[in-house]
């Protein structure tokens, strides 16, 4: 190898070196995943449906009250899941932008 | 090529290696001149001026890169810091969120139970109208479960 190739071989070390310097720096930090809170996993109840044999109409007003009140439940839950998408794509966003 | 090794390198070591390699440099480049008029020696010359040459270019490199280096790991620990306050954030979030739940809740069942109270109350006088048949009862049920 002569004097030239010693420079060039040299040169291009250098070169890879430098680019190296230019290599992207995206932050190697990731967030994890939120968690949601049990309540809001479970499984929705099902509304009791009137037995058949029923013949007062009191017994139909405590039926659709038992249901109307496991909807109240059911949207309270919905609620909550509502609250917890914004606030976790919230903090989120405050965390990741920028980075 | 990455130099994701780097990142497991000590701060100090970093300062300390870049700092010796550009000395190193410089001292053999200008060692290999001074041996060029050196007896003895004088054959040494040109291996140390270009090892010298290539010690002193990568301690400027390094040395330069040193100061990205440190903005990248100042930027690693500021992200992990934003991280676990987020994550300690959404975890109080969830502990509102089931709170919330279970306080109305209980509410709700409390109002399911008056209603059904105030409904074995005034039952005689609810029954005493009306009577349901059959075709009603389907018709109730169809509406809450659909036509299955």
């Amino acid at each position: 190898m002569d004097r030239t190739q010693v420079g060039i071989v040299i040169l291009v070390i250098v070169f890879v070196l430098l680019l190296q310097g230019c290599a992207s720096t995206t932050v190697p930090v990731t967030m994890n995943f939120p968690e949601a809170p049990e309540p809001i996993l479970m499984e929705p109840e099902k509304l009791d449906p009137l037995p058949e044999d029923t013949k007062e109409m009191s017994e139909l007003l405590e039926n659709s009250t038992v249901n109307y009140g496991k909807y109240r439940e059911l949207q309270i839950k919905y609620q909550q899941w509502q609250r917890w998408y914004n606030t976790n794509r919230r903090i989120h966003k405050d965390t990741t932008e920028g980075n | 090529m990455s130099l994701w090794f780097i990142q497991l390198i000590p701060t100090s070591w970093l300062e300390f290696a870049a700092l010796m390699i550009l000395i190193v440099g410089a001292v053999m480049f200008f060692a290999g001149h001074i041996f060029k008029y050196t007896p003895f020696v004088k054959q040494y010359n040109f291996p140390l001026r270009v090892i010298g040459f290539i010690l002193l270019l990568a301690g400027a490199y390094f040395n330069g890169g040193l100061g990205v280096e440190m903005e990248y790991r100042a930027r690693i620990e500021e992200m992990q810091k934003k991280v676990e306050l987020a994550e300690e954030e959404s975890r109080q979030a969830n502990i509102q969120i089931e709170r919330v739940i279970e306080q109305q809740t209980v509410v709700v069942k409390e109002d399911t139970a008056e209603t059904l109270a105030e409904i074995e109350r005034l039952k005689a006088e609810i029954n005493a109208n009306c009577e349901l048949t059959p075709e009603m009862i389907i018709l109730y049920n169809k509406g809450m479960e659909g036509n299955e």
